[in-house]
């Protein structure tokens, strides 16, 4: 038995007592991960690990009654199976972490020297990988300023003005390499290398132009810059990257570059038998850039402006080849990839590093199967996405550069990822839908509504059958509705429910933007649970068939499934749910697939959210200060920051699809975080109401106005237009507003009130969101709308008479529509906010309890001013 | 119909009402047709009438000639609990049978021109369908509007009891009694779903002595109508205020 697998079963065993569900789920988990990569099951363990889950699965996510006796026998039972079986011929020796590059090569305990031009020409793969994924050069930062604020342009005073620009690289590299070789007389061969490379680089551009007093205007500019390499090992051991220090100006070049092809593979002097070789590689490099703007006259200063930028990535990959007397009969590989880049403005604070806690959502996707149906490159690859438009293209400079993380493995032979090119969905909502459309090829049989979708056991389930059924159709392409474009089909406008989700697992076929699309609307035509059924049985017809054409059909079938899985919200997963896919993962596991089970487990499981409660959310461990806060206490933009803090909070929450159904069905039952946030609206809101009317004076109501006029202007700079607009709507109700107000508070309002103008659907607000930095909370008001709208406008179906009298044809167009608005959502997700908990001004909201209800502002307003009606 | 029927007082208020009394019996005689019930009533003198009103599509009001720019506007405001039907209400007013999409985000999305009695205006339609939960917001979209429709569906007594209080809501936000309002009662072509019966829409119409009718934004049944008339209601409320304030000055 695999050391992994025993410490994983040890581990899950004692987990049972302790009763944490989220705990066994996880470790359960852990086995499984550990058993798939380390031992070569054999009917027995499958069956084994299989009757541990169902019954953890039983206990954990259906929460029946299941006896912890009972998962124990089963677990004693697996543990049995597995000490039968061999372990992989496993390749965990120690890896310490090394400095220095080391060679210690072992022939059954004598030493031997073995070349170190490791180099060979397989590894190519994946190098390649690495530089499409992690050597993108970060372009220079180059923010635009607001100008500064032209005086008189006189000749008489002098202008100064400074531009710097900083930038620092700095790139870390570990390189792991081992190799085992099996001699055919048994001995083993084992080399191991670990090497380091650090680079760091500084520069430092500043431009001074001077300027008036009557003398020409000057300009000067100074560079300053600093380079350091450091590398632990000499310059003949580095061959791994074809590093030539002394040639290359840029020190960071041998990171752009691909590998060299010079070698003498180690290959060639090893002796012909079986050998395998891991390489493992873990990469990271920030890069900062700061950008400043001065300008003084006559030695004051004028202006400021400031702006910084750090990119990070970290890339942790390892692969493992087998060979078999020099030929490769196996490659497998696996990694994770993220970057992530945060833009400021203003001048950075002090201490101000990028390693504070930082909550960054994170989107990852997944793709397995490649594009090519050619069969040497038979892998699975890892893909991103970054399809965002809409609504808000100013963030898309930011977005490109933002947070991604990337999964992916591989195996066979080779890997590469590319990054597609993935249309432009604007162009696409632009286009005129008067525009001809091309009809299918084929007409699919109309397909009955069936009844509510029931579970599946999948592991009951014989064999998959072809029922003239759409969903075993290798390709639905002849079925689909498209636009035509210059006589050929652009994207798709419709067809039929069950060929509209083939499609989106033909990923060579289908634009990714469609594969998106797709993803955030199928619930407007199909519930998760029957998608999910229907994508298992492809996934399960497509299998069955050896050929490459089915086989890369299957691996596609199966990526659309983890996405599925990946976005389930709270009220999809429910038992029947979680039912059919358990099923599924221990059907994976008989059938041998245990990476991919392991896999679609990980993911169900990181679904199964903590539930929310919002008083604890809010809860402090302070006590209430014996003379209470008052907000006069509180600095507007401390108050404005952690108003900020709640609403991203709750903001980042809230699923697409939980918007998507409000704007059909209001169910509260659907859309639980989407109506957290709303009330949370509606009480800041009120509190505010509350906070101004309770004072007793004109005057201090007068100051506690002006107050959260201040907040306001807070929220907006920082692009909270939630809490913006929830204080907005106080300050502007009309129990507020029929009060007698002196001027200045008055006409604070004023700059406010227009972003609110609803005319011409809310052009000032959508402006204004526009051109607002991200990160950003939006007012969900107008996204609800726009959805209501939406769908009330736009009909489910084609038109039967343009579709030659079809009735059950889906119209695409409506979801490209809906995909566009819920997609600016997502695009805003992937942003937060830097802001830390200030527990005082929490406890001093107190949840926002204080408040008076609507009746009860009123008839605080009727007191403070008598009513007086005009008739 | 008779017992609906306004006394000579309310006659009064609208010189032309008995004409209009007239020529509606035979336009509601062709609608009904494919109605249980006639869905045009008379109340407090206020009568509804298909004649004279037309729809001229879309306005694309920034490329409007020269002859629109003294066009009178009218900011409508379209309230009702969520799930009444506003959204298709307003849909069905804004959108021109030609055009296949709906896009909300457009600036003239919720902007169209009508003719009523003659006179052409353009009304901006302020329906937040979807954001009904958002009650702190209210305040603000009422204090922008002009004139009201107040939206219940005839087969959910609940959204018929939400709405109860809406007039004085609105009549304290706008710190005015004399609001334009008209009450809808929506989803008509349910009517063996109905909760609602016409006599308590009737009853609360009276109560707040508006205009009321039915309709069914689903079948466009009385969809054009019914802005028409909010248009009416808006102008006889004005020309009241307008004559009152000129009495005022005489005296």
């Amino acid at each position: 038995m695999g050391k992994g697998a025993a410490v994983a079963l040890r581990y899950l065993q004692q987990v049972l007592s302790s009763n944490s569900d989220p705990l066994i789920l996880q470790s359960s988990s852990a086995l499984l991960a550990e058993i798939s990569s380390s031992v070569d099951s054999n009917y027995l363990v499958k069956e084994k690990i299989v009757k541990v889950l169902q019954l953890v699965d039983q206990k954990c996510f259906q929460k029946r009654h299941i006896n912890v006796a009972d998962i124990k026998i089963a677990l004693d039972q697996l543990q049995e199976a597995l000490s039968q079986v061999p372990e992989k011929s496993d390749a965990d020796t120690q890896q310490k972490p090394d400095n220095a590059e080391k060679y210690s090569v072992t022939i059954s305990g004598n030493e031997v020297e073995v070349s170190d031009n490791a180099q060979n020409e397989e590894e190519e793969n994946l190098d390649k990988l690495l530089s499409t994924l992690n050597l993108r050069q970060v372009p220079a930062f180059s923010p635009t300023f607001p100008e500064f604020e032209n005086e008189s342009d006189d000749d008489v005073g002098i202008t100064k003005e400074e531009k710097e620009e900083q930038r620092a690289e700095k790139h870390g590299q570990k390189l792991c390499e081992e190799e085992v070789q099996k001699l055919p007389d048994g001995r083993e061969v084992r080399t191991k290398k670990t090497k380091t490379v650090n680079v760091q680089q500084t520069s430092k551009h500043i431009t001074i132009s001077t300027r008036g007093g009557g003398c020409p205007a000057v300009s000067r500019r100074f560079t300053t810059g600093d380079r350091k390499v450091d590398e632990d090992n000499d310059e003949e051991h580095t061959d791994y990257f074809s590093l030539h220090r002394f040639q290359r100006p840029d020190p960071f070049e041998r990171f752009r570059l691909k590998s060299k092809e010079d070698d003498e593979s180690c290959m060639d002097v090893a002796v012909p038998g079986e050998s395998m070789k891991t390489k493992s590689i873990e990469r990271t490099s920030e890069i900062s850039q700061f950008v400043s703007q001065k300008k003084e006259k006559n030695g004051r200063s004028v202006g400021e402006n400031a702006a910084s930028k750090v990119d990070t990535s970290k890339l942790l990959a390892r692969q493992t080849e087998s060979f078999r007397d020099k030929t490769l009969v196996d490659r497998k590989g696996e990694g994770t990839y993220e970057e992530s880049s945060i833009v400021k403005r203003g001048t950075p604070e002090v201490g101000d590093s990028t390693d504070a806690p930082r909550k960054h959502v994170v989107e990852y996707i997944q793709t397995f199967g490649g594009a090519d149906d050619s069969p040497e490159l038979e892998y699975l690859r890892g893909s991103t996405i970054s399809s965002y438009i809409t609504l808000n293209d100013s963030l898309r400079f930011h977005e490109e550069q933002f947070c991604k993380k990337l999964q992916f493995e591989f195996s066979t032979s080779g890997a590469s990822t590319s990054f597609a090119d993935f249309g432009n969905l604007i162009e696409l909502l632009e286009v005129n839908d008067l525009g001809p459309l091309k009809l299918p090829i084929k007409w699919a049989a109309e397909q009955p509504d069936k009844a509510e979708p029931k579970a599946i056991d999948w592991q009951a389930r014989a064999a998959i059958t072809y029922h003239n059924d759409l969903i075993c159709n290798l390709s639905v392409i002849d079925y689909l509705v498209y636009r035509e474009r210059n006589g050929n089909a652009s994207e798709v406008r419709g067809g039929p429910r069950d060929a509209l989700i083939v499609f989106a697992t033909q990923g060579n076929r289908a634009s990714l933007i469609y594969q998106e699309a797709f993803l955030v609307t199928y619930r407007t035509f199909i519930s998760s649970l029957d998608l999910i059924n229907k994508l298992v049985k492809r996934f399960l017809y497509m299998s069955m068939a050896r050929d490459s054409n089915s086989q890369t059909s299957a691996r596609n079938t199966f990526s659309v499934l983890v996405r599925v899985v990946d976005e389930l919200t709270v009220f999809d997963l429910d038992e029947d749910l979680i039912l059919s896919v358990t099923s599924f993962v221990y059907r994976l596991i008989h059938d041998g697939n245990l990476t991919f089970a392991r896999i679609l487990r990980q993911r169900l499981l990181d679904r199964i959210a903590e539930p929310f409660n919002l008083s604890s959310f809010f809860e402090t461990k302070l006590s209430v200060p014996r003379r209470p806060h008052t907000i006069l206490d509180f600095r507007s933009s401390q108050l404005a920051s952690q108003l900020t803090f709640i609403d991203a909070s709750l903001f980042h929450r809230i699923e697409p699809a939980e918007l998507l159904w409000w704007a059909q069905e209001q169910s509260e039952v659907k859309s639980p975080n989407l109506v957290l946030f709303t009330e949370h609206f509606n009480n800041v809101s009120f509190w505010v109401r509350t906070q101004v009317l309770m004072q007793n004076t004109q005057k201090e109501r007068e100051r506690y106005f002006m107050k959260f006029n201040k907040v306001m202007r807070h929220l907006r700079k920082m692009s909270n237009f939630n809490s913006y607009l929830a204080v907005l709507s106080a300050l502007a109700s009309s129990p507020l507003a029929r009060l007698e107000w002196n001027k200045t508070v008055s006409d604070s309002l004023k700059e406010h009130i227009s972003v609110m103008d609803t005319s011409q659907s809310y052009k000032n607000y959508r402006t204004l969101l526009q051109s607002a930095p991200p990160p950003c909370v939006p007012y969900v008001g107008v996204v609800l709308q726009d959805l209501t709208f939406v769908h009330a406008g736009n009909p489910d179906k084609l038109q039967a008479k343009l579709v030659e009298g079809k009735t059950d044809l889906l119209n695409f167009l409506k979801r490209w529509h809906q995909y566009a608005i819920l997609d600016s959502i997502r695009k805003l997700k992937k942003w937060n906010y830097d802001i830390k908990r200030d527990e005082k001004v929490l406890l001093f909201f107190d949840q926002f309890q204080n408040q008076l209800n609507e009746e009860e502002t009123w008839a605080r307003s009727h007191q403070i001013k008598a009513p007086q009606r005009k008739k | 119909m008779s017992e609906i029927d306004g006394g000579e007082h309310d006659l009064a208020r609208k010189p032309l009402a008995g004409l209009f009394a007239l020529c509606e019996v035979v336009t509601t005689g062709a609608e009904a047709g494919f109605m249980d019930k006639p869905l045009i009533f008379l109340f407090s003198g206020n009568a509804f009438v298909t004649f004279g009103f037309s729809l001229m599509g879309r306005s694309k009001a920034p490329k409007l000639g020269v002859a629109y720019t003294n066009m009178r506007e009218f900011k409508v405001v379209v309230l009702g609990s969520g799930g009444v039907g506003k959204s298709a209400l307003t849909v069905q007013f804004v959108s021109s049978t030609f055009i296949e999409k709906y896009d909300p985000t457009i600036e003239d999305f919720y902007r169209k021109e009508i003719e009523v009695d003659g006179q052409p205006c353009v009304l901006e339609i302020l329906d937040t369908a979807g954001t009904e939960q958002f009650s702190s917001m209210r305040d603000l979209y009422i204090k922008n509007g002009q004139g009201f429709v107040v939206v219940y569906s005839i087969t959910s007594q609940q959204t018929f009891h939400d709405i109860k209080t809406m007039r004085d809501q609105i009549v304290r936000v706008k710190g005015s009694e004399s609001v334009p309002i008209l009450l809808v009662g929506n989803k008509c072509d349910l009517s063996h779903q109905r909760q609602v019966r016409t006599d308590e829409g009737l009853a609360l119409a009276e109560y707040w002595s508006c205009p009321f009718t039915e309709c069914s934004a689903k079948n466009n049944q009385n969809v054009n109508v019914t802005f028409a008339e909010i248009v009416r209601e808006m102008n006889y409320v004005q020309n009241r205020s307008r004559q009152s304030k000129s009495c005022c000055t005489l005296m």
